[in-house]
């Protein structure tokens, strides 16, 4: 093959195998714990008995079956990085807070202008709080490999990351 | 290809579907309003469906896919594990005319731990093809392979054709055993440097 590094074999191996799910959610509590924003969350878990699952999906995803279930589903082959699951179960417990707040999506039958106005604004604030998390695991040194700014980018959230780092500057 | 038609399934049935579900050890849960669930029919099985489930009260919506015999749902994970067991179970039957929906199939469904593969049959129709630079359209254009499928004296079905992984264009043969476990020949690389943009979510690439 004219360049080595490409090789459509490679697509059948294994990915590199993980730790145990309940590893990785307690890692990735003990990491949320260290920041204001994450420890809200922390504690929000313990009060509530909130059970968290992992589950196999093509793409990185979360999901809120129950108010007090969280799923975050990744590829298993190709996990991700430890960031992205932390900032990922940031929002999927800040969505958990929002039910259990009676903060709820609209049933499915609801006008569509009433669908566009909460879910948005409960996705916003997801958006802002999954912001102030990752800001404030940056500022610590001992989490600066985790690269939370860079992740949070790649997720999609650049244009909320600047505007959330522009209010906190005016502030 | 015209897109694969999704059966719906009433009320009732999707309930039953969703209490089967939870039965399973380790079943992800559906809130029963909330939920729907469709099946296609895949050429390759006779017994086996392939189910979607979705969570509507979700956003983005929540899915996963199953293979069912309507007994047992096996849950598809990214991994090609639960497609070769179906493949056994069923057992699937691999021809000439399927094997190219076998391969849609088993590609859209298993992602590997550097990206995904993909079967390009037509590159005029390729996703994401105006995301590429003038240039690099005409390139992927100019070296297209059309895919050929041809079977061998061991049973096993060949198919040529041009795919995309890992930010490459690469004509190869894939070798398909009758049990449908596959492997890469005579690997060329055609072009190098095609990068898709990636999303936060998800890219439904071959399916509607």
């Amino acid at each position: 093959m004219n360049n080595p590094d490409i090789n459509l074999n490679d697509f059948f191996k294994p990915g590199r195998p993980l730790p145990s799910d309940s590893l990785m959610i307690e890692k990735a509590l003990e990491i949320l714990e260290a920041c204001p924003h994450g420890q809200q969350l922390v504690n929000f878990v313990a009060k509530k008995s909130i059970t968290i699952k992992i589950t196999a999906a093509p793409q990185p995803v979360t999901y809120l079956p129950e108010k007090k279930l969280v799923y975050i589903g990744f590829n298993r082959n190709n996990p991700g990085t430890p960031s992205r699951f932390i900032l990922m179960l940031a929002g999927v417990l800040r969505e958990a807070q929002q039910e259990a707040a009676g903060i709820k999506h609209p049933p499915l039958h609801a006008p569509l202008s009433e669908h566009t106005e909460v879910s948005m604004a409960k996705h916003e604030d997801r958006v802002w709080y999954i912001c102030t998390v990752a800001c404030e695991l940056a500022t610590l040194e001992m989490f600066t490999e985790y690269k939370f700014l860079d992740e949070l980018r790649q997720m999609g959230h650049n244009e909320a990351l600047e505007l959330y780092m522009k209010q906190e500057r005016e502030n | 290809m015209a897109s694969p038609i999704w059966t719906r399934l009433d009320r009732e049935q999707t309930y039953r579907v969703l209490d089967q579900l939870s039965a399973q050890r380790d079943a992800v849960v559906f809130s029963r309003d909330v939920t729907e669930v469709t099946w296609r029919q895949l050429p390759f099985y006779i017994n086996y469906r392939l189910y979607r489930v979705t969570n509507y009260a979700t956003m983005p919506t929540f899915s996963m896919m199953y293979l069912s015999n309507e007994e047992e749902y096996i849950a598809l994970d990214s991994t090609p594990d639960p497609i070769y067991s179906v493949n056994e179970k069923d057992p699937i039957r691999l021809n000439e005319v399927n094997i190219i929906p076998y391969l849609e199939f088993f590609f859209n469904n298993v992602h590997g731990s550097d990206g995904d593969v993909h079967l390009i049959k037509d590159p005029h129709k390729m996703p994401f093809m105006s995301s590429l630079n003038p240039a690099q359209r005409q390139s992927i254009i100019n070296r297209f392979k059309p895919l050929t499928v041809s079977a061998d004296s061991l049973h096993n079905l060949d198919v040529s054709g041009t795919f995309h992984y890992g930010g490459g264009l690469i004509m190869a043969t894939l070798v398909i055993t009758p049990q449908g476990k596959m492997s890469f020949q005579d690997q060329n690389l055609l072009l190098s440097g095609i990068r898709f943009p990636a999303s936060p979510y998800s890219q439904a690439w071959l399916e509607g």
